[in-house]
């Protein structure tokens, strides 16, 4: 064995450009490295834990013990690279767990130490069984194949890591096209694979109702595709299960009042301008239009009827109301509003939305939930809801700082940087012009945004509680979701995970400095069988130096 | 069957009989016909190709049940008739692929009995197997054609309905390309256009010159040998489309330089490549020296060989004045040959691969710029692809030359996916992107009046440049898009009665065929809600 510096005398080295084999996807907080190759003992190589009773950390352990031993990556630098030389042999890795207890939710910790050696056996270390699956997850980015061997390069290796942001999430919407659970898992597994916690379940909206309900059966016997485009109580445990094994929190949305038409394929009764053609434009963002009469009392104990079955069953403690692309111009127009209304002087539509969502907040958070909703509530409609109300953002990268400007927490997803659907085309078929956010948002978009910007006081920055980036499903289905995801979602879940500021040089990270390990990743998710897409020609990934616009640089 | 009940034309009928491409004529009675398990024979003449299309679509029938996304609440329908056979006969059993391919066929499905498939050539019998199967819809458990008798009569409006595909900037396996034949062929498109070197990389065998692909492959396991190739065309071949092979000189070539360093100028110039090239890394043939001609001339020879096609791409695109007149071999050749620059170099260069190329007995096909951005005057015999202006196609038609229309700002299907030089945020060149109903309204015949100069019109090919794509992505970077296009060069803009199609008209149709396709393993992308798919006209604009 070769003498080696000790992890302390060595200077930091953050792999700001992957030249070297460790191109960890998100960067670690904090990393250093060595400069001796080891190997990962083939056979037996063993992963264990001090902890044997959490489910969590046994299915994560099985997992990885699954993936360390077949899975060959070879980053696309290393092409023509011949045999490395490695002078130690690891043949375990210990995970060091302090606190069996699973639960998932903001206050989670997630951070974890990990300690590679030259000789011997790896440690992780974490206060929780979701650290320990950050950890895993790191781990398991550090081996490359190289002729046959699996092995670890710079070693002794040492990172100290913690994510930023504690909501780092992607919203799927599963209701203008359907995606059948093994791509839901499969998006699940991606997200692990890139330290992303939190899946916003946007499960119905206007155009189906795929989620079984025991309370109103009508609604997914009228409003699913069909019998085999259905989630079952039996597949959203399911879902929920897997998540929870990857550390990702499930968060469900029932969007109401606006965007259900669907509901009105079983209650018409209780909807305005149900499915206004061929001017469904006034009535609503897109085709088919339909809101709940929030003047009818049934529309309230109907939306009762799905907060309570729902939040029963999604375990989450987030629960997300909708709210957003609400058109008051359904409601005006309505006989019944309009009578409601000269009945009732001082009440207008305005004033009966703002009682909406006020019932709404009470009801949910009687239910033991913390509310969410989209931000034209309290920005638009002067609503003031409790100040444990989550608000997402999405009109615009200012309403983040005007909403904790109110005092509530918020999660960015601006569409103008976090919409991965724009850019693909009007979807009118009628209609030859563009998607209505256009253009495209490519991966550099996601990762040259900060939620932060402009936020300065701490206090307020403590408000920002992370991001998601938006896949509406318009022209997206199972067979097309791992592109449109992957890597854009990598680029944003590293701002997420580790910042936008290098906590050691104290820079901005730099888009031009990242694309070789973002494509290493990308290469690596392919790898585990999720079609990611290429961001450039692999001559590219190969020369990074020769492919940078002439003029930006 | 009464005549009073046969409807004359499909475009206005909802999703029964969704053929995609619409055939040119098609009647259609009101009977259904039970069609559990066809079974395809011929009867005379067979060759090679029918025998591999029969096999193919027999199986394809009979373990295919789809019904359109549109009927999804059609139930079962009542048969009066069954059909267990299918009989085809064809005139002539040659072989030749090429633009003068006759790929008409003639379709009779009975309400009870034989069904009939004629055709003059091997490749009208897979149109028409195609067509065939398109008709056969899923019922309850059982099969069944509905709306018989069916009468079709079909061929084409345009004998060039191709494929553009760049396997260079990054790699696909030969796999996926024969995923992309089979695509190509359930919607009737007959050549392959293969841009197989740029830049990037030289993903192709050469025996002449072993360096270009052990030097300019990005591996070995990413290389296409002579078997590889010979088997893509020959499986494009069964389909019935061409392989044509583009090596694009004298730009694009920087991967040339890694073998040959001695005939390149401007290589891999930094950071300023945008001086040089369109996108890094630079690199142009140094047309100055004999040996650049010499190399491509070897080029030429071998690969007219390895492609029996008879059309050859010389590329001839965005060629970069900048990379010739500031090399200082250039610049010296200049100086001592007064009366020369590098406009008469670059004519000098096309007139000595061009006449190379005759020689051996092909066609040349090259991108515009060739003709209409040098002093070089091609032969009039030679192909023209145009892509970047709309007037282009009229040019070349009113200059003689036979053209091809890749119009960018319709057809190129990268577009509008941002950036892909990673230290910058902006948007693609091409923004925005082309949708389905951008490629469907494009016409190539627009302004062209003259029935002489609209025969020169070959047809259309859309075009997938790979920066930012390769196999894993590539299914719905192509389809529905390249299905819009299909459909307006078989079937042309307008229907019998003249009127144009329009995208609200032919949706519901294309939502089928997606359906279809995605049924068939190809990953085509959904156009809009399903919700919408199943409502044809609820989510029109108003």
């Amino acid at each position: 064995m070769r003498p080696y510096h000790l992890p302390g005398t060595l200077a930091a080295v953050i792999v700001a450009v992957a030249s070297t084999a460790q191109a960890l996807w998100p960067i670690p907080t904090s990393y250093q490295d060595g400069k001796i190759g080891v190997e990962i003992k083939r056979s037996d190589f063993m992963i264990k834990s001090n902890v044997t009773s959490s489910s969590v950390i046994n299915a994560a352990i099985e997992r990885y013990q699954y993936l360390i031993e077949h899975e060959y990556f070879e980053s696309p630098y290393d092409f023509n690279e011949s045999t490395l030389k490695t002078s130690g042999m690891l043949y375990a890795l210990e995970v060091d767990v302090q606190s069996a207890q699973d639960v998932l939710d903001l206050e989670t910790d997630e951070s974890y130490t990990l300690d590679v050696p030259i000789e011997g056996k790896a440690v992780i270390s974490a206060k929780t069984p979701f650290g320990a699956v950050r950890g895993l997850e790191s781990f398991s980015q550090l081996i490359v194949s190289n002729t046959g061997r699996k092995i670890i390069k710079n070693a002794p290796i040492k990172i100290v890591d913690a994510p930023k942001f504690p909501h780092r999430g992607v919203l799927l919407d599963t209701s203008r096209n359907f995606y059948h659970i093994d791509a839901i898992l499969r998006t699940l597994d991606a997200m692990a694979y890139n330290k992303l916690n939190t899946l916003h379940w946007y499960v119905v909206s206007a155009f189906s109702w795929p989620i079984e309900s025991k309370v109103h059966p009508e609604l997914n016997e009228k409003g699913a595709y069909s019998l085999d485009m259905r989630y079952s109580y039996e597949d959203i445990k399911k879902v929920i299960n897997y998540a929870k094994n990857r550390a990702i929190r499930v968060m469900p949305e029932f969007d109401m009042p606006g965007n259900t038409f669907v509901i009105g394929e079983a209650h018409p009764e209780i909807m305005s301008c149900l499915n206004k053609q061929p001017n469904w434009d006034k009535f609503t963002a897109e085709p088919p239009s339909g809101q709940l009469n929030i003047a009818d009392p049934r529309a309230v104990t109907f939306a009762f009827d799905v907060l309570s079955e729902y939040s029963r069953l999604f375990v989450d403690l987030g629960f997300h109301m909708g709210g957003g692309s609400l058109n008051l111009e359904c409601w005006r127009s309505d006989p019944t509003i309009e009578l409601y209304v000269r009945d009732h002087p001082g009440e207008s539509v305005e004033s009966l939305m703002v009682g909406w969502y006020s019932q709404m907040i009470g009801k949910i958070s009687d239910l033991g939930k913390i509310p969410l909703l989209r931000e034209e509530a309290v920005l638009n409609f002067n609503l003031t809801a409790k100040n444990t109300t989550i608000i997402q953002a999405w009109v615009n990268e200012d309403s983040v700082g005007k909403i904790v400007d109110k005092g509530y927490r918020v999660i960015a997803s601006p569409w103008n940087r976090y919409y991965l659907d724009c850019g693909h085309g009007s979807w009118l078929s009628n209609f030859e012009g563009n998607s209505w956010c256009d253009p495209f948002k490519g991966w550099q978009q996601m990762y040259s945004y900060n939620p932060l910007t402009n936020i300065t006081d701490p206090e307020k920055q403590k408000l920002v509680l992370g991001g998601e980036v938006a896949l509406w499903s318009a022209q997206s289905d199972e067979t097309t979701v791992d592109r449109y995801l992957w890597p854009r979602a990598s680029a944003f879940a590293e701002i997420m995970w580790s910042g936008n500021i290098d906590p050691i040089t104290n820079a901005t990270r730099d888009i031009a400095k990242v694309a070789p390990r973002l494509t290493d990743h990308r290469f690596r998710m392919v790898a585990r069988g999720i079609m990611a897409e290429p961001i450039a020609p692999l001559w590219c990934v190969r020369h990074p130096e020769a492919c940078m616009h002439a003029v930006a640089a | 069957m009464k005549l009073s009940a046969m409807i004359g034309f499909l475009a206005a009928l909802p999703s029964a009989l969704a053929l995609w491409p619409i055939p040119r004529t098609l009647t259609q009675g009101t009977s259904n016909t039970q069609a559990a398990l066809v079974t395809i024979s011929v009867q005379g003449n067979s060759s090679p190709v029918v025998t591999s299309a029969i096999s193919r679509y027999q199986k394809l029938i009979n373990g295919e049940s789809f019904v359109a996304p549109a009927d999804y609440k059609r139930g079962i329908v009542k048969t009066a008739g069954s059909l267990s056979c299918l009989t085809v006969t064809i005139k002539s059993a040659d072989e030749t692929l090429g633009l003068h391919t006759d790929e008409s066929y003639t379709l009779d499905v009975p309400v009870n009995g034989t069904a009939t498939l004629k055709a003059q050539s091997p490749y009208g019998v897979v149109r028409g197997l195609e067509t065939f199967s398109q008709l056969v819809t899923g019922n309850g458990y059982s099969k069944a054609i509905l709306n018989t008798p069916i009468h079709i009569e079909d061929s084409p409006v345009y004998p060039h309905r191709g494929l553009s595909f760049d396997t260079s900037r990054n790699f696909y396996s030969v796999n996926s390309i024969l995923r992309i034949l089979d695509a190509m062929a359930y919607n009737k498109m007959n050549t392959f256009h293969w841009h197989v070197v740029d830049a990037h990389s030289w993903p192709i065998e050469s025996k002449s010159i072993p360096g270009l692909h052990q030097k300019g492959a990005y591996s070995s396991s990413m290389t296409y040998y002579y078997a590889d190739v010979k088997r893509i065309i020959q499986y494009a071949k069964e389909r019935g489309i061409r392989v044509i092979p583009e090596f694009d000189v004298p730009g694009h070539t920087y991967i040339v330089g890694q073998t040959k360093p001695e005939i390149m100028s401007c290589t891999n110039k930094l950071p300023n490549w945008d001086h040089f090239a369109a996108e890094p890394p630079s690199g142009q043939l140094n047309i100055a020296k004999p040996e650049s001609i010499e190399f491509t001339n070897t080029i030429i020879s071998e690969y007219t060989k390895l492609f029996p096609d008879n059309v050859f791409h010389l590329g001839g695109d965005e060629v970069n004045r900048n990379c010739w007149t500031e090399d200082p071999d250039v610049q010296k050749y200049l100086a001592a040959h007064p009366g020369e620059d590098v406009e008469s170099l670059l004519v000098n260069f096309y007139t000595k691969v061009h006449d190379y190329l005759e020689t051996t007995g092909k066609t040349a096909y090259t991108w515009e710029e060739t003709l209409f951005h040098s002093k070089y005057v091609p032969n009039n015999s030679t192909i023209l692809q145009v892509w970047i202006d709309q007037a282009s196609v009229q040019k070349a038609v009113a200059q003689g030359y036979r053209v091809v229309s890749s119009s960018y700002d319709a057809y190129y299907l990268d577009c509008g996916h941002g950036a892909w030089l990673p230290n910058w945020d902006g948007n693609s060149w091409c923004d925005p992107f082309k949708t389905w109903m951008h490629v469907y309204n494009y016409d190539v015949a627009a302004n062209i009046t003259d029935p002489a100069q609209k025969k020169l019109i070959l047809g259309t090919e859309v075009a997938l440049w790979s920066e930012q794509s390769d196999e894993h992505v590539i299914d719905g970077r192509l389809w529905p898009r390249a299905s819009a296009m299909a459909e307006t060069a078989w079937s042309g803009k307008m229907d019998a009665s003249g009127h144009v199609r329009t995208t609200g008209e032919v949706a519901s149709r294309l939502h089928e065929q997606r359906y279809r396709m995605v049924g068939r393993g190809i990953n085509a992308e959904p156009m809009q809600p399903l919700w919408c798919a199943r409502n044809p006209g609820a989510c029109n604009l108003p």
